[in-house]
């Protein structure tokens, strides 16, 4: 029961797992990956990475020296709860964790807009796109248009053109000029990462294209060719400026929807972020949420990247050790000395970046009424019209068990916003924070086996 | 102020229902529901369309009515709601098991709803992914099924399309009463409404809006999980499930029950149903429940250990002291009538429901013997 419990193995589980071990507490950390790092240290069997790889080889390292650290691997949580102060979580190998101290370190998710032909083979989610190569190197097609929105499509473009794949083009919707004058103000790394993604992107000819977007992709059961089209500040399509381009596959990012299933399931209070409404855990200086004993650090408290990830990441593990009564709080403080002010400085700037890489609401006048919403569940954009404007339906909840929409096998975690904003939008109210928040409502945190969860009982 | 012939509070299947069939007999209807449509027990359902599990005789004819009232309404608007005749098993591996089941088919069987005893050749052709212990069962050819949320929207629909109304998110304030204490209008959220007649399908929230009238009525939920697989290629055809089903819903024991009721949906899920709890509106999921109702189901169908869960439904269904629907008008308060406690058969009965509630409102006679459903076998009016 001492033992932390630490869900996602990402570089804030990391970093919190190594603070509790230096304070000589134990902790196990849970990852459905087969191998720690999270989505930004993704790697193969062998630990090699492009750049910024030294911190994880530090942390994986420290990790391994630690016997009190467990790591388990390839493990989902389909379901957790928290009841007196207790946290269980059951395991998809039939077992289960239960603890008095906890860290949500879930992370993010890719987010996705849909427009006609994104449910096209060839089609990904530029986070995808990156996970496929690091995970196997496999190249996804010969030639590759990246669109979206948000800093993160350059690294995806660049790792491409280092794996061979001719990049198209990078369409950036909204229109950042000299944003990174602004990085370098803020952060020397990021600034130093920027500057080599525009090395390797002009050194590969790719243009880099501000206010562009693909508003459809094309083909015969696969990507052939897509639609851009230079695009207004709402992200409106403007007249006259329409291009077609043969290409064989695309990789799209509009930025992160931090996973909340867990700490849905486990009540802790969320707030709703005041500039991309997304939903994230609110926690305290310490990273504490609203549940005692339950902490939070990373993209599920807000995205902000991998530097702030690592910083809550420890100042969480810091003040788990303290509760644990593991080190005073002389000892914690000096165990902190100036990560309070970097978080909120990193803080600061993320949320510039999300001011900054916005979607607008003019992405939806790139649907049609065939366009496809909930790919699981092949639920148009007419149809979503329909229960809305025909039988009635008025909140997303009821529109969603009307049409099927995000009742899939991904349980809306690919399109639960984007059709939250597209209800909302039909039904002239924009989604209530409530229900934003219900979208991360799964009791069942990812599909479990009958026969295992029968198991459980005997 | 708006005036109504009927109005008709919630707006679930019960209360889509008794809407509809108002409606099409002509008498203008306004539905007001606190939430959205089928926001409540009906959209926590599997959409159980039986006749099978009917014992008591007005339940008997409530839910043969009910089962062809479903048909006749998909004829009329339109069969958008995933209505099918699958027909149900029922099965036991026991012998006396099997015994009650035949005696309780031919008891139904006397009563209008068809039974047939099936062997193990037939039962193979007729689920053949079923476990091969199982030699025997009765088919009832009668059950149905629907996606009750969209019954509910697609029945208010065509009461929107027949001049009638929806009031989503609308509460009911309280009644207005003339010196009679007879109804005369209803106070909500959004505007005083001034009709005769109201109808209390509300449900498991039933004796609320009964207090509210200024009378009383004991309707209390019990709670029941349904599991929802992973999407798989047409495994199973009927409405399969074994005979402690029956004995359950008669039972009063408040702890856990379960036994499983196994069919799958248009949409390619596995429905695996139905745990019984009296613990109040609890919404915790209750570990035990779904362990049992998953162990229950891979005994039936071994092939379902290879599917996953993919989603839990949790709904309180409303009941009764008697298990009995209420049907009927208010022994206390003139022109309250109330719709509701329909337990876990919510969904097959509430056309018949629907037809009878009309027909006392017309004042013509109704269908069957409606005196068993009426409130004032709780209300301590002879």
């Amino acid at each position: 029961m001492s033992r932390t419990i630490i869900v996602g193995g990402g570089p804030a589980g990391m970093s919190a797992a190594v603070e509790i071990a230096r304070a000589g507490g134990d902790a196990i950390i849970i990852d459905s990956n087969p191998r720690l790092g999270g989505q930004y240290w993704r790697h193969g069997p062998v630990a090699e990475f492009s750049y910024d790889g030294e911190r994880f080889v530090a942390l994986q390292a420290e990790i391994n020296n630690h016997p009190s650290i467990e790591v388990r691997a390839s493990t989902q949580v389909w379901r957790a709860s928290y009841q007196d102060g207790v946290a269980t979580l059951w395991l998809n190998d039939g077992t289960s964790l239960t603890g008095e101290t906890l860290l949500i370190a879930t992370g993010a998710y890719d987010r996705s807009l849909p427009f006609p032909g994104w449910d096209l083979p060839g089609s990904m989610t530029a986070g995808g796109a990156q996970a496929i190569l690091k995970a196997s190197g496999a190249l996804l097609g010969r030639s590759v248009f990246v669109a979206g929105t948000g800093p993160f499509l350059l690294p995806v473009a660049a790792s491409l053109v280092e794996a061979g794949v001719k990049v198209l083009g990078v369409l950036e919707a909204n229109r950042v000029n000299g944003w990174v004058n602004h990085l370098g103000a803020v952060d020397v790394r990021k600034m130093k990462d920027a500057v080599r993604y525009f090395k390797i992107l002009s050194a590969a000819k790719v243009p880099i294209r501000m206010g562009y977007a693909i508003i459809e992709a094309r083909g015969d059961g696969r990507i052939e060719e897509v639609v851009i089209a230079k695009v207004d500040r709402n992200f409106t399509v403007k007249p006259g400026t329409v291009e077609v381009h043969k290409c064989d596959a695309i990789a799209t990012g509009w930025g992160f929807t931090p996973d909340l299933t867990i700490a849905h399931s486990l009540g802790v209070s969320t707030d709703v972020h005041p500039i991309d409404r997304s939903v994230v855990i609110h926690v305290d200086a310490f990273q504490e949420t609203s549940q005692y004993g339950i902490f939070a650090a990373g993209e599920s408290t807000g995205v902000g990247g991998v530097d702030l990830a690592l910083i809550e990441g420890r100042i969480a593990g810091i003040a788990i050790a303290v509760q644990r009564g593991l080190i005073s709080t002389v000892e914690a403080k000096n165990r902190s000395v100036g990560l309070a002010s970097e978080r909120s400085k990193i803080r600061k700037f993320a949320n510039a970046l999300l001011s900054v890489y916005k979607i607008r609401e003019g992405w939806r006048s790139w649907l049609n009424p065939e366009t496809i919403l909930c790919r699981c569940e092949e639920v148009t954009f007419k149809q979503v019209r329909n229960v809305v404007h025909d039988l009635g339906a008025s909140d997303v909840r009821t529109a969603k068990l009307l049409s099927r929409c995000g009742m899939g096998m991904c349980q809306a975690r690919v399109c639960g916003r984007m059709v939250a904003d597209v209800i909302g939008a039909e039904i002239g109210a924009p989604a209530t924070d409530d229900e934003l928040r219900g979208i991360h409502n799964r009791p069942i945190a990812h599909p479990i086996s009958l026969q295992t969860l029968a198991d459980q009982g005997q | 102020m708006k005036t109504a012939d009927v109005v008709v509070i919630g707006a679930g299947v019960v209360g889509s229902s008794c809407a509809l069939i108002m409606a099409e007999a002509g008498l203008k209807v306004i539905v007001v529901d606190r939430g959205p449509i089928a926001g409540g027990t009906t959209g926590a359902g599997e959409g159980n369309i039986m006749v099978s599990d009917k014992e008591i005789v007005p339940e008997i004819q409530l839910a043969v009515r009910s089962r062809n009232a479903w048909f006749e309404i998909a004829d009329r608007i339109g069969n958008n709601f995933e209505l099918q005749a699958k027909g149900g098993i029922a099965l036991s591996r026991t012998d006396a098991g099997m015994a009650g089941l035949r005696a309780l088919a031919s008891h139904q069987n006397a009563h209008g709803i068809e039974t047939i005893e099936v062997d193990g050749a037939r039962l193979r052709e007729l689920e053949p992914h079923m476990n091969p212990e199982i030699e025997t069962a009765i088919h009832y050819p009668g059950d149905g099924q629907c996606q009750p949320m969209l019954s509910a929207a697609y029945f208010l629909r065509t009461v929107r399309h027949l001049k009638g109304e929806v009031w989503q998110r609308t509460e009911v304030l309280g009644f207005s009463k003339d010196k009679d204490g007879s109804i005369i209008g209803v106070r909500t959220s959004k505007e005083e409404i001034s009709t005769r007649y109201v109808v209390n399908a509300t449900g498991t929230w039933a004796g609320d809006i009964a207090r509210l009238a200024g009378s009383e009525l004991s309707i209390m939920p019990r709670r029941g999980f349904i599991l929802v697989t992973t999407p798989a290629p047409k495994l199973i055809h009927h409405k399969v499930y074994d005979a402690d089903y029956v004995a359950n819903v008669a039972s009063d024991s408040p702890e856990l029950q379960s036994s499983a009721v196994v069919e799958g949906t248009e949409s390619g899920t596995i429905l695996i149903g139905a745990s019984r709890e009296r613990i109040g509106f609890d919404s915790r999921i209750n570990m035990a429940a779904l362990e049992r109702l998953a162990k229950q189901a891979i005994s039936v169908f071994p092939v379902l250990s290879k599917l996953e869960l993919l989603r839990v439904y949790r709904g309180f269904r409303p009941y009764s002291p008697d298990h009995l629907p209420v049907i009927g008008e208010d022994a206390n308060v003139k022109g309250l009538f109330h719709c509701a406690g329909h337990e876990g058969a919510g969904i097959g009965t509430a056309p018949g429901s629907g037809e009878i509630l009309t027909a006392m409102i017309l004042g013509k006679p109704t269908f069957m013997d409606a005196t068993p459903f009426l409130p004032k076998r709780f209300q301590g009016v002879a």
